[in-house]
């Protein structure tokens, strides 16, 4: 009995996990988090462990205290800014940042040098067309559509507090609409809402399911299902979309800092992303000689805000925002 | 006799308790009135304030429209009214200043700072907008004339990266050029130059990377200017409405109290005591006299004192209901008239254009100095000898309940004039947006084509002949373009000491060529030098433009006479008449907007008058206008005087 005891102790010690494991928070699809973990061991011999989490929950764990973790990596960049802004992260310095594309590296300037952008995803209106026509309904053209009293409970999508896609569809619709129209339109839209689920991958589900009509996601999680479930069918909203970028940090507390960066700075590379872009996570990711991504392949999909970033992650405004959803009902 | 003796004590006593009821019913009355009146006061005080406030907030929401703050307009067009936004925020401060109000100093300090800071993001921003225009001109030639599939292909991609408003679509763009780029076998010569525009020195993704960056930065500054000044100015509001509340006379509800009681009371001793009667009368004769409001006489021509019914009847007018209806309807230029359209009061501005010369001939006038907004004249009817008819312009009318009496509200030639300013400002604003984004797609259209008319790949006369017709068509949009943009205050002036007479006598060959051979031009410029500070060449084209169309409204013949002079406040005026067939009233007010052309169409394309209004107003000087059909035009412009 106390020999068990003896290896238990031994197994979980810190200082075991510390040199023989990075641990990391993986806030991308868990296939992608899976198969970055088995690659990095297999091309660069780095063991890690991932714990599979939506952003806005490991933001939550990050500030009540995220022992023993190094590396947070994916998740909407939003979420990382805000850690970084309250002294969360550690800062990064890449060997080779001219690699990385505009985006990447203006992330890394507005967290000043603490978060860098890794992949980029667009967010897209989801329906199920077989719904919408068995009840008889259009197909929603523009997010200001969404508020429509004829799409009562035929909506799904993340709670903004723990999604970072709900996040991103929320603060999207505060950078187009201002003042009084943002006011007007996103109580039409809560109105319309049957269920808010722990993160924006698993609004697409009920979807599938036929359970609803509508549903907010960012494309890449949905394109591949689109062959598989004809019913299914993307919409760029009309307004403009906002987008994320999906970010990887080193967390202040890691003892890993430098193996950290170094895993980071590696899954950057193009052996790294471009079975990530064109296969596996199919998000646009950030190294210049990364392949495009097998998802958003076509022109109709830039239709793009020009989004604020640094704004929208301040903790007072995402304070404010958060607090003005949670407020409707 | 006991029984009478009795009977004398209880009437005593009866006497002696409504003589203290009327005292103390006296004293409240008084008390009342006087309260009433320090309220009033107060009143007055606080919506002088209350107005001044007004007018800073209004000042913000002209600085608002002024960036296009309101509408999210192009920021390039903030860039030049920034020095404006700036005066008029100083404006406010000052008002603020005056007011002690030191709060709202502090925040419109901090607007102020945010205003330039914005204005300094606008500025590196255009420098790098310029940069991106001249890298299209670059591809665009380029692209043109190149021979070369894969060339092209790669140009085409540098051509989308520069129309790129997102970063996500740049990257993908930059990510394409650097793939095919490294795939491609174009000539070394070629590959150079795409290199030199691409990450080379002239660096278009650098230079979008920029663009798009400050426009994020931009756009969140605006969003917070417009938060802070709606916030602001809501705040401002809020005080104005809380303290905005008219003060009631209530105090004549008492005084029909202590009416009712001294009737009885005087009736009551008109029969017992006619000496006590006496004093009571001397008592509430001097109560009387104590009322605030008091006339003084400035003219009687028949000498004859009012009867007191004409007295209360012209009070109770004025202090219930005219003085009302008036601060309700928030407009000064009024005049009541009775049921047979004869005048009985008006205000002073009223009285001043209209009545004034009549004074001694037809008219019994007096004043009343508790007025609130002006000073009232009253009015007596006007003798049938007399008669005078009087011309207004009536705005609206609203009927004094009771009185047999209307009171007509008049459009004055100020509101007017304020009207007609708000109109030609809006106008401006929107001309200004749209002549500087057309602009900019002209300069680039011009530049490509001078490039591709001298390229030595054009061997054909023809081809050289299109394109020649097309710059000529370029260059007259560009001409309108820079009308409109005068019009609008967009235009950079190069403003310097000038000497306008000076200036005029050189135009004189000039004027002479460009104005019809049936018309004489004529000059009566002021004997001394008159120097102002302005655009000479922008004022010559004024004079010109104003010639023409005064050319242009002479019929078979005429004269266009051009004055100089030292105006009434010490301005220098400019003033080109002319014996044409004049405008007509109605379209008075719509000659200075862009486009309006009382010519056959094709003939004009209206923006004459509306450059000419623009660089006046720009100049901080002011035009004026007044015609009369079939007998002239007058067109004065008038411009700060300097000293040399």
């Amino acid at each position: 009995m106390k020999s068990i005891i003896v290896f238990f102790v031994f197994l979980f010690s810190p200082l075991t996990i510390a040199e023989a494991n990075l641990k990391i928070f993986c806030s991308a699809k868990a296939n992608s988090c899976l198969w970055l973990k088995e690659r990095m061991y297999e091309l660069h011999g780095i063991k890690s462990e991932m714990i599979v989490k939506s952003s806005g929950e490991v933001l939550n764990i990050i500030e009540t205290g995220a022992e023993n973790f190094d590396i947070w990596w994916g998740g909407t960049g939003d979420t990382h800014l805000k850690a970084a802004e309250s002294g969360f992260l550690a800062p990064i310095t890449l060997k080779r940042k001219q690699d990385q594309l505009f985006w990447s590296r203006h992330l890394l300037d507005i967290s000043k040098g603490r978060s860098v952008g890794v992949y980029a995803g667009i967010l897209g209106i989801i329906v199920n067309k077989k719904v919408l026509s068995d009840l008889k309904l259009d197909v929603p053209l523009c997010w200001s559509d969404l508020g429509k009293t004829t799409y009562k409970n035929q909506i799904v999508l993340g709670d903004p507090n723990t999604s970072g896609t709900a996040y991103t569809f929320l603060s999207t619709l505060f950078q187009i609409y201002n003042g009084e129209k943002i006011r007007q339109i996103l109580p039409e839209i809560k109105q319309n809402i049957r269920k808010t689920t722990n993160s924006g991958y698993q609004a697409i589900l009920p979807l599938i399911e036929g359970e609803n009509a509508i549903s907010i996601a960012f494309i890449h999680d949905v394109i591949s299902l689109l062959d598989k479930y004809e019913d299914l069918d993307v919409i760029i909203p009309c307004e403009g979309t906002g987008y994320e970028i999906g970010a990887a940090s080193v967390i202040n507390s890691s003892k890993n800092k430098e193996k950290a960066i170094n895993f980071i700075e590696l899954s950057m590379q193009p052996n790294i992303q471009n079975l990530l872009s064109s296969d596996i996570g199919l998000q646009i990711y950030s190294n210049i000689n990364t392949v495009k991504s097998g998802a958003y392949n076509d022109e109709k999909y830039f239709n793009l805000i020009n989004y604020d970033f640094f704004t929208y992650s301040r903790p007072m405004v995402r304070k404010r925002t958060l607090e003005f959803w949670n407020r409707l009902d | 006799m006991l029984n009478q003796s009795k009977s004398n004590t209880i009437k005593y006593y009866f006497l002696l308790s409504f003589f203290i009821i009327s005292v103390f019913s006296v004293i409240f009355f008084t008390i009342q009135m006087l309260n009433y009146d320090r309220e009033r006061k107060l009143y007055i005080e606080k919506s002088t304030h209350n107005s001044l406030l007004f007018a800073a907030m209004e000042l913000m929401q002209i600085s608002q429209n002024l960036t296009g703050l309101d509408q999210r307009r192009s920021a390039s067009l903030y860039a030049k009214e920034y020095e404006k936004v700036e005066s008029e925020y100083n404006d406010v401060l000052s008002i603020l200043n005056s007011l002690n109000e030191e709060d709202y100093q502090k925040e419109v300090k901090n607007l102020l700072v945010e205003f330039s800071e914005f204005n300094s993001e606008i500025k590196v921003r255009n420098d790098y907008l310029y940069r991106r225009n001249n890298l299209k001109v670059i591809l665009e030639n380029s692209l043109d004339l190149s021979t070369s599939e894969e060339n092209s292909n790669l140009l085409n991609i540098i051509k989308l990266s520069l129309e790129s408003k997102n970063m996500l679509a740049l990257g993908e763009y930059y990510r394409d050029l650097s793939s095919a780029f490294s795939m491609s076998n174009i000539p070394h010569a070629e590959r150079e130059k795409i290199q030199e525009i691409s990450f080379g020195s002239m660096n278009a993704f650098d230079t979008m990377e920029k663009i798009i960056s400050v426009n994020v930065i931009l756009n969140r500054h605006l969003n917070d200017l417009i938060y802070k000044t709606d916030f602001l100015r809501a705040t401002i509001s809020k005080t104005i409405t809380r303290d905005d509340k008219i003060p009631k006379n209530e105090s004549h509800y008492y005084g029909y109290i202590l009416i009712a009681i001294i009737l009885i009371f005087i009736t009551y001793l008109y029969t017992a005591n006619k000496n006590l009667f006496r004093k009571l009368y001397i008592i509430s004769s001097k109560i009387k006299s104590d009322l605030p409001i008091s006339y003084i006489r400035i003219h009687h021509k028949q000498n004859r004192t009012k009867t007191s019914k004409e007295k209360k009847f012209d009070e109770t007018l004025f202090n219930i209901k005219l003085s009302k209806i008036i601060l309700d309807k928030k407009k000064s230029n009024f005049i009541v008239v009775d049921d047979e359209n004869f005048p009985f009061c008006c205000s002073t501005s009223i009285f001043d254009e209209n009545f004034k010369n009549l004074e001694n001939e037809a008219l019994d006038t007096k004043i009343l100095t508790a007025s609130i907004y002006d000073n009232h004249y009253f009015l007596s009817k006007k003798t049938p000898q007399n008669t005078a008819i009087f011309d207004c312009d009536i705005a609206f009318s609203v009927d004094i309940p009771n009185e047999n009496k209307t009171i007509l509200f008049l459009n004055s030639e100020k509101d007017e004039r304020l009207r007609q300013n708000d109109r030609l400002n809006s106008l401006a604003s929107i001309s200004g947006t749209v002549a500087h984004d057309i602009n900019n797609m002209i300069t680039v259209i011009v530049s490509s084509l001078s490039i591709l008319r001298e390229s030595k790949y054009l061997t054909l006369h023809s081809d050289r002949k299109v394109i020649d017709s097309a710059l000529f068509s370029a260059d007259k949009s560009i001409g309108l373009i820079d009308r409109l943009l005068t019009f609008a205050r967009c235009k950079r002036l190069a403003p310097e000491i000038v000497d306008v007479n000076a200036l005029l006598e050189g135009l004189y060959e000039v004027i002479s060529f460009a104005t019809n051979d049936n018309v004489t031009v004529e000059y009566e410029l002021s004997k001394q030098p008159l120097f102002t500070y302005i655009d000479p060449g922008q004022l010559e084209t004024s004079i010109i433009n104003l010639c023409l169309n005064s050319s242009n409204a002479i019929g078979e013949s005429g004269f266009i006479k051009i004055k100089t002079e030292v105006n009434s406040i010490n301005q220098l005026s400019i003033i080109v008449e002319d014996n044409g067939h004049g405008i007509p009233k109605s379209i008075q007010g719509k000659v200075f907007e862009p486009f309006f052309t009382g010519r056959k169409q094709g003939e004009g394309h209206g923006l004459g008058l509306s450059m000419v209004y623009g660089f006046v107003t720009q100049s901080g000087g002011s035009i004026t206008l007044d015609s009369q059909v079939g007998k002239g035009t007058t067109i004065s412009i008038s411009f700060s005087l300097k000293k040399t």
